[in-house]
């Protein structure tokens, strides 16, 4: 993945991170863990971007962070969904389903033949 | 201190980043290395799957500091929005007390603003729309007049034209000359101020017009084409600002000009005073003159004794002042070579364009200086007061500070809160100081110091300094309170119940209501000295009781009335005017020092050559000569000193005879009587018996010794001088002397129809100008005085008034052991009178030492007059006991009942 290519895909990116956080707060490495496990590594994603993400979601006020412990007692960043997070995840989410469904319905129509220009009509016609 | 807090910050910024960075390795490394990967390959795929570290590393920073950053001003917001939302509710909460503080300190800073503006327009500002106003120099000559050296404003036409106009050293150089002319005719004229300038005069200053064009050089010479610029004001009020304007014409009694352009809005010529018309100066020149002398065209221009102009001059930047003046000098010199009385060692200045900056500044401005200083002095009290005032009500919320101290609450911000609180009491105070100060302004500028134009409105630094003072005095009232509040011992303040009076505070309060008695002492003693001076003017006996005198000028069409007939017109007019109501007295005359003086070579019996008398001031070098009728002394209210007055046996037919004042007599014949000796008025004269000596009068120059002043009748003046025409009425007025005089006016006009136009003036209006100062400086060290004492009362009444409220269950139990009212009252009365007794006299000792420096500006008083000193602090003494009365009187009646229940 290219670092050209971050941007195009910074919308979906966002979702997931988003998504990731739906089950409560993460750190960062529980976030990358997630979304490596979901995706079955189908989507490849820098973990370097992946932080970029949390950070600049969390400057949009969607996520918020606080260190705290790990189950092994390690001291470590955690984010949470904040409300207006949530609110966001779930008008996103709707509109990418909405989206992909539609993608999905074109891409998976049999093709048609199609329609005759009218120049072609005329000729006929004589 | 915030650079090392922002420091931080940004450093743990970073660290926070590669806390998560490494933390995120050390887990992903972790679990490579559970699933068997080896270190070195384990990192190298960590390394891998997070990509550019460097570049991510920085963007994580850049992100968490914008954050931080924005954290960081939220922060400061809602700091400052809190101690705002604190300081409105402290004002809001106490309105009474916050009313008063804004009272104090809009009083205080309007007094600054007022003075502050009218010292600005004297001193700092320089007349509107002239370019480089620093380049523009008044041209002064510092010479002999009299017998002693003065910096002469005035010199002749030929001096200004021949000597000045050809220094090279000097840009440019103009000669002007500011002059009251009657504009129109009968009753409708009135007196417009008019500046005769030379077409120099206009790029010499570099102003441009706002209409029109103005005068050429074409136009400003004898025989040149009428023409007029108009003011901007006058164009406003008299043409409703309309550009026809352009192309009326104007006449001031000696042919029409032709209007042909406007001033810019606020022109003021190089002086400060308001103009209507500026005039090519050689055709106003030669117009006026011919009225007055005709028949001798053109001849004040070479005259070296027609002293009608002054000179302005713009200095050349390649040329040092004092070579320009150098040169200037040579050149006057060599011109006044033939003047035979000339001052040899005249000198040359170019003094600063504004007057108050110059050699002849006018007393007012140091007045004005004083008042400045003055105004500070009330500010200063208005601060100790509210300082007293917020110590009051600090104590009174002791509790609630105390509470908030234990809540944790930073002393900074507590102090900071407090300080809020004084800055926008003194935001506050500063808007109606502005109010204030546009009034007070109205009644400094317009009864005061007539003379300026004041259009100008207040200037932007005005503005600033307001805002500026407001911000600074909230504040250091406010740091007083503050400091002691936060210095309370939390344990203290918690346990009492609405906080008792701690000695320090007592202290500190009884300590700022003593500065302020003193220093109103000191305002009040600044105020009695020149209300006792002006009070001194009025009684003083100047010869002459000119308060309720006027002189009444006619002016007649040219060439209409001459010789006899003008005899017949002044006897009839005096006649007309004696008959009307309230005129108790009209004589005619010949000869007012100042208006129309009369000042031949006389000779006197046995005596070599005849002394000019004192000088200074608009007096110039006497002896004075009048010719008077018999109702003359009457009217004027001369006392007869020695010998008779003239009675109906003076004739024209009978011997000449002649009365002298006593300065005069004194000086011709030191110790020895006059009666009976000659005295000769002009060359070819026939003696003059003198018959009488009358007591000194003045007509001027209050300050100064009186003038050399001789009286003949009026039927037995030389006949062969033109000069000693009857040209004016004496008239006494009793009672409203405006209504009166108008009365007199149309009297005289209606007496003749070939009278153009009276004019008529008080007397007291000569000496104004003299007056203005006394005036000025009493009228203003009163108010600011009064206003210091009044603030200084309050404040005393609110310490005590305190005092009484915290002392409530001493003063009950006093009550219960059986304390007369009496005994509780003195109690009280005790405590105020120390407090103002240390006040009047630390007051006192201030007062003894800075008054003399006041001597210059007093008249005949002595600056530690004791009759002053006395009232002032008989004064404090009484409005200190009324202010401490009230309180006094509640505290004797207090009920123990009530006192030792409460709490």
């Amino acid at each position: 993945m290219t670092r050209a290519g971050l941007a195009v895909l910074q919308g979906t990116l966002d979702l997931v991170v988003l998504r990731a956080l739906t089950s409560g707060p993460r750190h960062g490495y529980q976030v990358a863990r997630w979304v490596r496990q979901t995706t079955d590594g189908a989507l490849i994603v820098e973990d370097g971007a992946l932080y970029t993400a949390l950070h600049r979601l969390e400057k949009r006020g969607l996520l918020e962070s606080a260190w705290g412990a790990t189950e092994q007692n390690r001291r470590a960043k955690f984010y949470s969904l904040t409300a207006e997070g949530r609110h966001r995840l779930a008008a996103e989410t709707q509109t990418w389903t909405q989206y992909a469904e539609a993608m999905f319905k074109v891409l998976s129509t049999a093709s048609e033949p199609a329609p005759a220009a009218p120049g072609q009509a005329q000729r006929q016609a004589r | 201190m915030k650079g090392i807090r922002r420091w931080f910050r940004i450093r743990s910024v970073e660290r926070d980043v590669d806390e998560e960075i490494s933390f995120h390795f050390a887990e992903l490394v972790r679990e490579l290395e559970r699933e068997g990967w080896s270190p070195q390959a384990a990192h190298e795929e960590a390394s891998r799957q997070f990509g550019d570290e460097h570049y991510y590393r920085r963007q994580l920073v850049s992100i968490d500091r914008s954050v931080a950053r924005q954290e960081r001003w939220t922060q400061r917001l809602e700091g400052f929005r809190d101690t705002l939302r604190y300081a409105v509710r402290g004002v809001v909460r106490s309105p009474a007390l916050s009313f008063g503080i804004v009272l104090a300190f809009a009083l205080g800073i309007g007094a600054n603003a007022t003075m502050y503006e009218t010292v600005e327009r004297m001193l700092l500002r320089p007349p509107a729309h002239i370019a480089d106003p620093d380049d523009v120099r008044r041209i002064l000559v510092h010479r002999l007049a009299g017998t002693e050296r003065v910096y002469a404003e005035t010199v002749t036409y030929a001096d200004y034209a021949e000597d000045f106009a050809g220094t090279r050293g000097f840009a440019a150089v103009a000669a002007h000359r500011m002059a009251p002319l009657t504009l129109g005719t009968g009753e409708s004229a009135e007196q417009v101020q008019t500046v005769r300038a030379t077409a120099s005069y206009w790029p010499l200053l570099g102003v441009q017009p706002a209409l029109g064009r103005f005068f050429t050089e074409d136009e400003d010479r004898i025989g040149g084409d009428a023409v007029a610029v108009l003011s901007y004001a006058r164009w406003q009020h008299h043409y409703g600002g309309s550009p026809d304007a352009l192309g009326q014409t104007v006449d001031f009694g000696h042919g029409p000009y032709t209007i042909i352009g406007v001033t810019p809005r606020g022109f003021l010529g190089a002086d400060l005073s308001p103009v209507d018309f500026f005039l090519p100066f050689m055709v106003a020149s030669e117009g006026i003159t011919a009225v007055h002398f005709p028949g001798m065209p053109g001849q004040w221009v070479k005259h070296r004794g027609w002293y009608g102009a002054q000179v302005l001059a713009r200095l050349d930047p390649a040329v040092p002042v004092a070579a320009a003046e150098a040169e200037a000098t040579t050149r006057h010199r060599a011109g006044r070579a033939e003047t035979p009385w000339y001052d040899t060692e005249a000198r040359v200045v170019a003094a600063p364009l504004l007057a108050a900056r110059g050699p002849n500044a006018p007393t007012e401005v140091t007045v004005a200086k004083w008042l400045l200083g003055v105004a500070a002095v009330v500010l200063t009290i208005a601060c100790l007061n509210v300082s007293n005032l917020l110590l009051a009500r600090m104590l009174r919320q002791r509790r609630e500070i105390a509470i908030r101290l234990a809540l944790g609450i930073p002393r900074s911000r507590l102090i900071l809160q407090m300080m809020a609180e004084g800055v926008l009491l003194g935001l506050l105070g500063g808007a109606a100081a502005l109010v204030l100060a546009s009034w007070g302004g109205t009644f400094v500028q317009n009864t005061l110091l007539p003379d300026i134009d004041w259009t100008a409105g207040p200037s932007a630094t005005l503005l600033l300094l307001v805002l500026t003072v407001s911000v600074l005095a909230g504040a250091l009232s406010a740091l007083v309170p503050a400091l002691q509040a936060s210095r309370r011992d939390v344990a203290g303040g918690l346990r009492s119940a609405g906080g008792g009076l701690t000695p320090s505070t007592a202290r500190t309060r009884a300590t700022l209501t003593m500065v302020q008695a003193a220093l109103s002492v000191l305002l009040l003693v600044g105020a009695g000295l020149f209300v006792r001076s002006l009070d001194r003017i009025h009684t003083t006996d100047f010869g002459l009781s000119f308060w309720d005198l006027a002189v009444v000028m006619p002016t007649f069409y040219p060439g209409t009335v001459s010789g006899e007939d003008r005899w017949q017109y002044f006897e009839q007019a005096r006649a007309q005017t004696a008959r009307l109501p309230g005129v108790t007295g009209a004589s005619v005359v010949s000869g007012i020092p100042l208006l129309t003086p009369r000042r031949p070579t006389i000779r006197a019996q046995g005596v070599d050559s005849v002394p000019g008398g004192p000088t200074g001031g608009r007096q110039a070098d006497g002896p004075y000569g009048h010719a008077v009728d018999g109702e003359y002394f009457r009217t004027a209210g001369m006392r007869l000193a020695q010998g008779r007055l003239f009675n109906e046996r003076d004739t024209r037919h009978s011997p000449p005879v002649i009365v002298l004042n006593a300065a005069f007599a004194q000086a011709l014949w030191p110790g020895e009587s006059p009666l009976g000796r000659c005295l000769y008025v002009g060359p070819t004269d026939a003696c003059r018996e003198i018959i009488g000596v009358v007591g000194d009068a003045r007509l001027s120059n209050l300050v100064e010794e009186p003038a050399f002043q001789y009286f003949m009748h009026l039927e037995q003046r030389p006949l062969s001088s033109l000069s000693w025409q009857p040209d004016a009425l004496l008239v006494r007025i009793a009672g409203d002397m405006a209504p009166t005089l108008a009365a007199v006016q149309r009297a005289v006009v209606a007496t003749d129809g070939r009278v153009r136009f009276a004019r008529v003036q008080p007397l007291e209006e000569l000496v104004a100008g003299e007056l203005r100062q006394w005036r000025l400086a009493a009228t203003m060290f009163s108010l600011f005085g009064l206003l210091a004492l009044l603030v200084a009362a309050l404040g005393l009444y609110s310490v005590l008034a305190f005092d009484v409220a915290q002392r409530v269950r001493e003063i009950g139990l006093r009550t219960a052991l059986g304390a007369s009212t009496a005994s509780i009252m003195s109690l009280i009365m005790y405590r105020a009178l120390r407090i103002t007794a240390a006040g009047i006299a630390m007051g006192l000792i201030l007062a003894l030492a800075l008054a003399p420096r006041l001597q210059d500006l007093l008249y005949r008083i002595s600056p530690r007059d004791p009759v002053t000193f006395t009232v002032v602090v008989v004064t404090l003494c009484a409005v200190s006991i009324l202010a401490a009365g009230v309180p006094a009187w509640r505290a004797a009646r207090v009920d123990p009942n009530v006192a030792l229940k409460a709490e």
